[in-house]
């Protein structure tokens, strides 16, 4: 039993201890069941028979069940190469993201200097500023990209600006990212600090009397102490960028329209819709979605798994 | 002279966290301020969309003073809004920290509970949930929601027939029946507030509750006495994050307003998106000064 355990068998008769867990698990088991609800729904409207489906009688479990939605829909909503996209921008995007994030966090949260708290309001302002705003200048942005204005100073002399298009690249995700204003990268800068700022002095102290380095203290003192909260924010970004149609439609990628794009427009504009019955149709776009979210929910259960372990070590430690 | 002035200003630990925080300074100024300046710049403007760029025609507060004056609906909105917020933060604030206290023990089946309370993170996403909205997903959804609620509804049935018979109460248990209808909102918005509860929760020293265990205190006191008090940082951040959430989130009716204006109408859902803001940042400074002064740390 966890030494931390919040309600102590000691301080319940045995009744009481027993009815605490009933009432628990009766509770728990409700919440689950509306929260898993949609996914529960996907997973057993793509499974069924679209005749079954319809038929209506067979509740959650498909009487026969079956794989043929998600071949038929293969068809017109070939899965894998907008997943292909939607894979790479997640990846490379959350991982430096996520490293710069840490970066900031740790500055804001364990060290005091001019300004700081300057820089400390300017994160809650992006976390605050609907992103809707800022999206179209940013767009004509990265169209005509200009580092620092050399394009302009060369432009000088050529008589034409030096500029780069980004938007057919990568590099509309990773420019941001690189500088700390990724997608949602300010609530990200906001929980490293907060939990930066929340440790205690002693490593830091002991650490600087050996002679590390800055950087070193952050990389190899700091950073392994907060393991719980890098993974749940490399869970979040992870999320955060798969899921997005919002920054990601903006760009036109060489490579295809990522995962969340192309599900937005399936759905807006019924593609495929003409040729199918409205019976294969639901049962189908089902299966799509099911494929878009599985991913996601595998990553999120690795995860979930490595970070129950850290919360209960970070626990244990006291 | 004047150089080591300078130096001595600037000591070696400012120096470290400025270089720490750079990026992130370059980024807010050049990817984020200058665009957002620009769209600034284009409430006070005409805005049409030509063949290689923007075209703006200038005039002035037009669409301020249209705003403030014509926009009954956008008013009124921000208004019911902000009232609901009020209520509806306090509800998932008590909901998140009870849901990680129940969570946080160690119990057989803990690790699917606590999988399966994060997982609306992923399918809250817009597009997923819109899919899912036009699928019909919805309203069955609703249902399950509902059936919880008839479940919890009966419950308080019996609960307030019990305390009807003692003629008290009835307008509370109405009260809280109305809240269990929101209960399907609500576990959908609580799954980062859990997060960080539980990780708030497990950082409490367990010799605090041993020593507590040892001079007797019930469990009631235990909660107010040692982990509410030591939980408020946490509190503050979810407080904050609830509030910028509840604001943000794309199934926000304002939200909702400004992304169909973007389309129509650049300028104007600029404007709109500016008042927006600078509500939203008033309200967490607000927030943040009165709650700030109540959080204890250990140290």
């Amino acid at each position: 039993m966890s030494p931390n355990t919040l309600l102590n068998k000691n301080m319940l008769s045995p009744i009481g201890s027993f009815l605490y867990k009933l009432f628990r698990y009766i509770l728990l088991l409700g919440i689950s069941y509306v929260a898993l609800f949609p996914i529960i729904k996907m997973l057993s409207a793509s499974l069924t028979m679209p005749e079954d489906y319809f038929a209506g009688n067979s509740g959650f479990v498909p009487p026969r069940p079956t794989f043929e939605n998600f071949k038929n829909s293969q068809a017109y909503f070939p899965f894998w190469k907008p997943a292909k996209v939607t894979i790479l921008i997640t990846f490379t995007s959350t991982i430096v993201s996520v490293f710069i994030c840490s970066l900031v966090g740790y500055g804001l949260g364990r060290y005091k200097f001019k300004g700081s708290n300057l820089v400390y309001a300017a994160v809650l302002f992006t976390i605050i500023m609907p992103i809707q705003t800022a999206q179209i200048p940013l767009t004509y942005y990265y169209r005509w990209f200009d580092f620092f204005g050399i394009g302009k100073l060369v432009g000088l002399f050529t008589g034409k600006d030096l500029t780069v298009n980004l938007l057919p690249n990568l590099g509309s995700f990773l420019i941001p990212a690189v500088f700390g204003v990724g997608l949602k990268s300010g609530i990200f800068i906001f929980l490293f600090r907060q939990f930066f700022a929340g440790m205690s002095k002693d490593l830091e102290e002991a650490a600087k009397l050996d002679g590390c380095s800055p950087f070193k203290i952050y990389w190899k003192v700091m950073l392994p102490n907060i393991i719980p909260v890098l993974v749940t924010v490399i869970l979040l970004s992870t999320i955060y960028y798969w899921n997005d149609s919002l920054v990601t439609g903006m760009s036109n990628l060489n490579m295809g329209r990522p995962l969340m794009v192309e599900v937005e427009s399936l759905i807006a504009l019924r593609v495929g819709a003409n040729q199918l019955s409205a019976m294969r149709m639901e049962v189908e776009y089902y299966s799509i979605l099911l494929l878009a979210v599985l991913p996601l929910v595998a990553v999120f259960i690795f995860c979930q798994k490595f970070f129950v372990e850290c919360m209960d070590r970070s626990g244990s430690k006291g | 002279m004047k150089k080591t002035k300078k130096r001595t200003l600037l000591t070696p630990t400012d120096k470290t966290g400025l270089l720490f925080v750079l990026p992130f300074i370059i980024g807010f100024i050049w990817l984020f301020m200058k665009p957002l300046l620009e769209s600034l710049n284009y409430t006070f403007h005409r805005v049409t969309v030509g063949s290689d760029g923007l075209l703006l025609t200038p005039i002035g507060f037009e669409n301020w003073r249209y705003m403030a004056n014509d926009d009954a609906e956008f008013i009124k909105k921000l208004i019911t809004m902000s009232s609901e917020m009020l209520v509806q933060i306090l509800v998932i604030m008590f909901i998140s920290i009870f849901l990680a206290v129940l969570l946080v023990d160690k119990f057989p089946g803990r690790l699917f509970f606590r999988t399966s309370l994060f997982l609306p993170m992923i399918f809250g996403a817009a597009p997923i949930m819109a899919a899912f909205n036009s699928l019909g997903g919805s309203s069955e959804m609703k249902e399950s929601g509902n059936a919880f609620i008839t479940l919890s509804g009966e419950m308080t049935g019996f609960v307030n027939d019990i305390i009807q018979s003692f003629g008290v109460l009835t307008p509370l248990i109405e009260k809280f029946t109305v809240y269990a209808g929101t209960l399907f909102n609500l576990v959908w918005n609580t799954a980062l507030q859990i997060i960080i509860f539980i990780i708030g929760l497990q950082a409490i020293p367990s010799q605090l509750y041993e020593v507590a265990k040892m001079e007797g205190a019930t469990k009631w006191e235990t909660f107010w006495k040692i982990t509410f008090p030591l939980l408020t940082p946490s509190i503050l951040l979810c407080l904050i994050y609830s509030i910028i959430d509840y604001f943000n989130t794309s199934t926000n009716p304002i939200v909702q307003l400004i992304d169909t204006n973007m389309i129509n109408r650049l300028d104007y859902a600029c404007t709109q998106s500016w008042a927006y803001a600078v509500l939203i940042f008033a309200v967490v400074l607000i927030v943040n000064a009165i709650v700030s002064r109540k959080v204890i740390t250990l140290d």
